[in-house]
């Protein structure tokens, strides 16, 4: 008796330092990711000042970029997204749509659209892909082409997209997302003028929900009205502030969208294209680009820029929500796994020893340390096994600094970017910031904590999300 | 095991280990901090310890040895509460942890739960309970349970173990009263040792008690003290315990010349010992006592209240086995208890059943027992009585009657009376009722009268001579009265009274005992209680001057020798003067409502408080008054001639004890020269409030351009011997002259509801004039204005008490020895609530009644100045020379206290009456 006693008093005792040590990581890490995004921000604003947009857009090297917009049974949103995407503002600009064997209408609706011809078409594959089954153009638009293709998952798709495209570079675009008109513009600012090969450079993903859209633009932005939605909105700034623009300073990004990101080609043909063995082709591909360059000894960089910014449909439903968070997770973990030899290398330099390491133990293991701190922690309080002032110190960095951390970031990206104009909008931010912490990251967190399960018991399937607008078809 | 190659796994791995190893191995060591915790805490050094524990606490807190020297160390200090907590995760963390254990049973005996820690203390094992620490703490579990003789026998196993156990000794003396286990002990309470023939332990016979002398009666007259235990510091029901208290006091008392001492209610242990080994060491003049059996308020007022009545008979039992050395009594706050084993029997001379009963409960048990008029007890019966007078027949009897079948002892047997239920009629002692139908014919506007019943001093009575003892009652049945001269107010008033003539001449008490006298034809009468006060406030007038205060200890000598002949003159049974020991806690009228909170009134003595200075023994600190200079500055003198003649204050020295602020003046004068009152005055200007209150601006002509932004609330004009006086502020002045509704001639000094107390830049100051008799109004309408007297004048006398010179009353002097002037400000006068906590006088609350405020300190200004009639030479001030402008007076910081240090001190009137008692009882020093 006294010895079981004794053991579990130990194992306490090694759960509360762990989860305390978890805590003062996680909440160190985002204290400092927060105030190097701030250094950044103010960096590039500094840039800006004798950078013009339209030197780029007027120069005659500006490299050509296509679009490759994967699509699976998109059919209700999928010809606004070409026309949005064929008005980007950009000088050399190619959208290449890859239909991904749809069951839906998609192809005939972009067909019949775009009065589009079906033609054979010669390329070259150096991406083995599922066969395709047909190119269709018009020659009135000439930079607009879509590949119809056996189903085969989105890095399939994205694989054909790369197969398919000319150019130099090549953006990837969820058909779901909206494009800002200069959004490529400002993605290929920082490769023009980085003297390192930029292999990949991502933007600001931001949420569509509550905005007003007219002919594939947002003309009139406004917060969603459900508090599902609103609090997404406030965990997009904290994630994008935190978690993008601070590596980026880091020179340690590990992490770029595949919503929206602008990629080099020809390395990441050298490197494999995207994968399917995970759920997230995107993070994989970033993994892979960082051991292939290292493999090959070629210095690569990676850059994320603040301003670029693509809107995206948020799940509207804690089902959906449930999904992205589960599969955002599960991926996490997958490529994580995958690309165990970066962890703590030297030779990848700031991802090996600070990105990969903080999202392996505070992204990846932090979600069941901190589902088991919610629970335990309690629990042996009320058994006596914690003291209170443990028990306080644990609700404090839970809860009452993540608070903090989270009301900081609004405010601070407010001040800087002020994306929502109107003040109401902002103190509505700042209110629901306050609360983010107490129901809503636990929401999140028990999602997370599945994909972790997932992962472990080996889940690979993708989880379709829909949008609240889109009929669920998975 | 290509999975061990796994970089994350490894990770985790590492981590996980280095978790193991941090808290296996690498974790920072509690032990030494323990260590010296434990170092700290055997020096006693409690919060120190508290400090490393609290490190060590953060460092493991599930540490159960750390846990439980936590407990310890806030056990140490008071903490009962933290203790309790740390005491009990200890345990809870670790059930077998019988130190935790012990610390959560010993501050379970702490907060005074018994049970709660008896039943820890038996889950200790036995090597444990064998400590003596432990029987201590069961001892007293026991004790707190009522389990007298469960803890005496663990304390006599304490006292075997080591007879040096300090907590063992103080529990015992709680216990017993004794530290020592002797013959007196009772180990077991045994079946009564009762006697074949009744016994007999005093009777009275044609007026006088007579007592057992070589086996004959022999007449034996009451001269005697009134005993209440409590000394300074405590109240009346924390009683000292210590056998060596009661002794050290029986033999003052013995040397005095007295016979006999009254106890107020059953006393703790230790007294009935004191006075059983006091008797035998004095078998040839033994003190007599008078136990009296106290009667507690009964409810709604009804003394036949079936519950009530039931447990008064259990305390008349417990009472009469205790002086039977036969009681076993839970000790309980308020009431004495513990093991009675001093069988003091042969020397009570009598029971006093109850006490001062209010007119109000007469009132009330007469109307609601309307059909019980008559008692025919076996020992005691009355015939035509009221109901008041039925119960207290009834419970003398029973008194008699179990005392008789218990021990088969008898003894003289009173309930307690007072003047205002004496059975006289008192043609100037109206009614209120009456009173209030008077006035308003007179035409004054009476606000609506109070509800309930008021306790009028002439409506119902209390007549002994109805009481008839039977046949079977040898000892026999007498009356007792408390008898005071200044009160009740027909003492004062009575025509017939007023005229009465004793052997010295005029005394209206004499009076009075001579008229009682007449109506008890049968019974004998003994006065309970007779005293007078030597506090220097007065509470009631006696025309010659036996006021209710205000007396010098000689003058309280003379007055006690006077009423002490009186009342053997008036052939009564002897008296018991009012009291052996002034009681610090207790409260008059005229100061109650000034002494707050109540719980601190024991902590000081109110020389405003008449209640408080009854005693023939005073308590003075046991330290003398430690003063320290608070200004020193050499003033230079000011220009002008004849300026090196004027006596300037050179410096200022302050103390304080627990009855006043004393100040002495040093002055810049020729040794031994006088003070010419003429040339020179001194003001003294107070502020106790510690805030803004009182005048900002003084009124003596040669100040007035002074100022000072928080004011001054109290003035001290010190003009010379009869003019020195305190002066208050009006605007601080709780006591308003406010004009009778509808007889605007007539004025009464009460309190304004809801006054405030304020600053103003000008107030006037006024001498304080309390109201000490109310106005009243005889039945056939004759009017008896109110009494007022000013505390203001301030008594010229030496108040040292060490002095040859002393004056009890004195408040100034000048010592031309030392060139100072001495001031003593009693507490009192300066409407100081509790100068322990800093507590003074504020405001008058909504319902009338005084309230008050913690003050920061007291601020001081003194000045010397040539008084009218030039009033503006050469005025001179301290602190400050400049004479315009703002003032910063010297602060006196408040002697905060929570405990006292005092010493015993006879007054003069002790050895005064010492003579008076010597020869009424024949035991004279020279005897023994």
């Amino acid at each position: 008796m006294a010895e079981w006693r004794e053991i579990f008093t130990h194992l306490m005792n090694m759960f509360t330092l762990v989860i305390i040590t978890y805590f003062f990581v996680a909440n160190g890490g985002y204290t400092i990711l927060m105030l190097l995004s701030l250094g950044s921000v103010w960096l590039h604003n500094r840039r800006l000042a004798y950078y013009d947009l339209d030197e780029l857009r007027e120069s005659a090297v500006t490299p050509p970029v296509s679009i490759i917009m994967p699509a699976w049974n998109e059919q209700e949103v999928i010809v606004d997204s070409v026309h949005s995407v064929l008005r980007t503002d950009y000088p050399t600009v190619e959208v290449v749509v890859v239909d991904d064997g749809s069951t839906d209408a998609t192809l005939a609706r972009l067909v019949a659209s775009f009065r589009l011809v079906k033609m054979d078409l010669i390329y070259r594959a150096p991406l083995s892909t599922q066969p395709l089954r047909g190119f269709y153009h018009n020659p009135q638009i000439p930079n607009l082409l879509v590949v119809s293709k056996e189903n085969g998952g989105k890095p399939d798709a994205l694989n054909v997209g790369i197969n398919v495209c000319r150019t130099p570079y090549f953006c990837t675009l969820d058909s779901d997302c909206i494009l800002e008109r200069d959004a490529l513009l400002r993605l290929m600012r920082p490769i023009v003028r980085s003297p390192i090969n930029t292999v990949a450079s991502g933007g600001i993903v931001r949420i569509l929900n509550g905005c007003e859209v007219k002919e594939g633009q947002v003309v009139k932005v406004g917060l969603p009205e459900s508090n599902l939605e609103r609090f997404q909105v406030v965990e997009y700034m904290r994630s994008f502030l935190f978690g993008r623009t601070g590596w980026n300073l880091l020179r340690a990004t590990l992490i770029v969208s595949g919503a929206f990101a602008l990629f080099h080609r020809e390395t990441v043909v050298e490197a494999g294209g995207f994968r399917h063995d995970t759920v997230s082709e995107d993070m994989d591909l970033i993994g892979e680009l960082h051991t292939w360059a290292k493999r090959h000894n070629r210095e690569i960089t990676m850059s994320f820029t603040s301003d670029p910014v693509c809107w995206t449909e948020a799940p509207t439903t804690v089902k959906m929500l449930g999904r992205q968070r589960r599969r955002w997770q599960l991926g996490l973990c997958q490529t994580l796994w995958k690309r165990s030899e970066m962890l703590f290398n030297k030779k990848y330099g700031g991802v090996g020893w600070l990105s990969y390491p903080f999202h392996l133990y505070v992204e990846a293991v932090g979600a069941p340390v901190e589902f088991l701190g919610y629970w335990m922690v309690p629990l042996a309080l009320l058994m006596g096994m914690v003291p209170p002032y443990l028990f306080l110190l644990f609700v404090l960095l839970s809860v009452v600094y993540g608070s903090f951390l989270s009301v900081g970031s609004v405010l601070l990206e407010e001040l800087t970017y002020r994306r929502y104009p109107r003040y109401r909008d902002l103190l509505i931010l700042l209110w629901y910031a306050l609360w983010d912490n107490i129901g809503y990251r636990q929401l999140i967190l028990w999602y997370r904590v599945q994909g972790v399960w997932r992962f472990i018991t080996g889940f690979r399937e993708w989880e379709k999300v829909t949008h609240g607008s889109a009929p669920q078809q998975a | 095991m290509k999975i061990l190659a796994n970089r994350i796994v490894v990770s985790l791995i590492v981590i996980v280990v280095l978790a193991f190893v941090w808290e296996f191995y690498a974790k920072p060591v509690t032990g030494p901090l323990y260590i010296a915790a434990v170092r700290e805490y055997k020096a006693e050094n409690y919060s120190r310890s508290l400090e490393l524990l609290d490190t060590a606490y953060l460092i493991d807190p599930n540490d159960t040895t750390i846990l439980t020297l936590m407990g310890w160390s806030y056990h140490k200090i008071g903490r009962f509460s933290d203790a309790q907590q740390k005491f009990d995760r200890a345990l809870w963390l670790d059930p077998e942890s019988q130190d935790a254990r012990l610390g959560l049973a010993h501050s379970w005996v702490e907060v005074g739960d018994g049970e709660q820690a008896l039943q820890l203390f038996n889950q200790l094992p036995p090597d444990y309970q064998d400590s003596p620490d432990v029987r201590v703490g069961m001892a007293r579990a026991h004790r707190m349970k009522g389990e007298n003789q469960a803890a005496l026998k663990l304390l006599a196993q304490v006292r075997w173990q080591d007879p040096e156990n300090t907590l063992a000794a103080k529990e015992l003396r709680l216990l017993i009263g004794s530290e020592d286990l002797d013959v007196l002990t009772a180990w077991q309470l045994g079946p009564s040792p009762r006697p074949s023939q009744m016994v007999v332990a005093a009777r009275l016979r044609e007026g006088y008690f007579e007592v057992p002398d070589n086996q004959e009666w022999k007449r034996f007259y009451v001269a005697g003290v009134n005993i209440g235990p409590a000394t300074p510091g405590h109240f009346a029901s924390e009683p000292q315990t210590a056998v060596e208290t009661y002794l050290k006091w029986l033999d003052e008392i013995g040397a005095l010349g007295a016979n006999t001492i009254r106890a107020y209610t059953l006393l703790p242990p230790a007294f009935y010992r004191a006075l059983l080994l006091y008797n035998s060491r004095h078998s040839d003049a033994p003190l007599y006592l008078l136990q009296e059996i106290w009667l507690k308020d009964p409810p709604d007022g009804n003394l036949f209240d079936e519950v009530f009545t039931e447990d008064f008979e259990q305390e008349i039992r417990n009472v009469v086995d205790a002086i039977h050395g036969r009681g076993d009594l839970p000790i309980q706050p308020g009431h004495a208890g513990g093991i009675f084993a001093a069988d003091v029997s042969p020397y009570v001379l009598g029971w006093l059943v109850g006490r001062e009963i209010e007119p109000r409960v007469v009132i009330i048990t007469n109307y609601r027992n309307r059909d019980k008029k008559s008692f025919a007890g076996r020992y005691l019966s009355i015939a035509e009585g009221n109901a008041t007078e039925v119960w207290l027949t009834q419970r003398c009897n029973a008194v008699v009657e179990y005392e008789a079948e218990e021990y088969n002892w008898q003894r003289p047997v009173a309930f307690v009376n007072w003047p205002p239920l004496d059975p006289l009629f008192h043609p100037t002692e109206t009614p209120l009722v009456e009173e209030r139908r008077i006035r308003r014919s007179l035409g004054e506007l009476i606000v609506p009268a109070v509800a309930g019943i008021p306790d009028d001093d002439d409506m119902v009575s209390l007549d002994e001579e109805k009481i008839s003892p039977q046949a079977e009652f040898l000892a026999g049945y007498f009356a007792v009265y408390h008898l005071y001269p200044f009160y009740p107010d027909f003492i004062t008033f009575d025509p017939v009274y007023r005229r009465a003539q004793d052997r010295e001449g005029l005394n209206s008490y004499w009076g009075y005992l001579t008229d009682l006298k007449k109506h008890f034809q049968k019974t004998p009468f003994l006065v309970g209680e007779y005293g007078i006060s030597t506090s220097i406030g007065i509470a009631h007038f006696n025309p010659n001057g036996w006021n209710h205060g205000g007396l010098e200890e000689e003058q309280q000598g003379e007055v006690l020798v006077r009423l002490t002949q009186n009342i053997h003159d008036a052939g009564f049974a002897g008296g018991l003067v009012f009291e052996w020991l002034d009681e610090w806690w207790k409260h008059n009228w005229i100061a109650n409502d000034f002494e707050q909170p109540f719980e601190r009134n024991a902590l000081w003595h109110n020389d405003m408080d008449p209640e408080q200075f009854f005693g023939l023994q005073k308590f003075v600190p046991s330290a003398p008054p430690d003063f320290r200079d608070i200004y020193w500055a050499p003033v230079a003198a000011p220009g002008g001639d004849g300026a090196a003649a004027f006596p300037r204050i050179d410096r200022v020295a302050v103390a304080t004890d627990p009855s006043a602020l004393y100040l002495t003046l040093h002055l810049d004068m020729p040794k031994e020269t006088a003070i010419e009152w003429e040339e020179v005055n001194y003001l003294l200007a107070l502020n106790t409030c510690g805030g803004p209150c009182g005048s900002r601006s003084l009124p003596q002509p040669g100040l007035r351009s002074l100022r000072y932004e928080s004011g001054f609330n109290f003035l001290v004009e010190i003009q010379g011997p009869g003019r020195t006086q305190l002066l208050v502020a009006r605007n601080y002045n709780p006591y308003r002259p406010l004009p009778v509704r509808g007889l605007p001639e007539l004025v009464d000094i009460s309190h304004v509801a809801g006054q405030g107390t304020g600053v103003s830049d000008t107030s006037e100051f006024e001498e304080i004039i309390v109201q000490v008799n109310r106005r009243r109004y005889g039945r056939d309408g004759t009017f008896f204005p109110a009494d007022r007297y000013s505390r203001s004048l301030l008594t010229y006398g030496v108040f040292e008490p060490e002095s040859p010179e002393y004056n009890s009353l004195g408040q100034w002097y000048y010592d031309p020895d030392k060139q100072e002037l001495r001031l003593r400000l009693s507490w009192g006068l300066l409407l100081v609530m509790d100068p322990s906590s800093g507590f003074v006088y504020w405001a008058i609350d909504g319902d009338g009644k005084p309230a008050g405020i913690h003050s920061d300190q007291i601020g001081l200004a003194a000045f010397a100045y040539r008084p009218s009639p030039s009033p503006s030479a050469d005025p001179q001030v301290v602190p400050e020379r400049n004479l315009s402008g703002s003032l910063a007076p010297m602060a006196i910081s408040w002697p905060e206290w929570d405990r006292l240090s005092t010493t015993q001190v006879p007054k003069k009137s002790y050895f005064m009456l010492r003579p008076e008692f010597e020869r009424l009882t024949g035991r004279t020093q020279e005897g023994r």
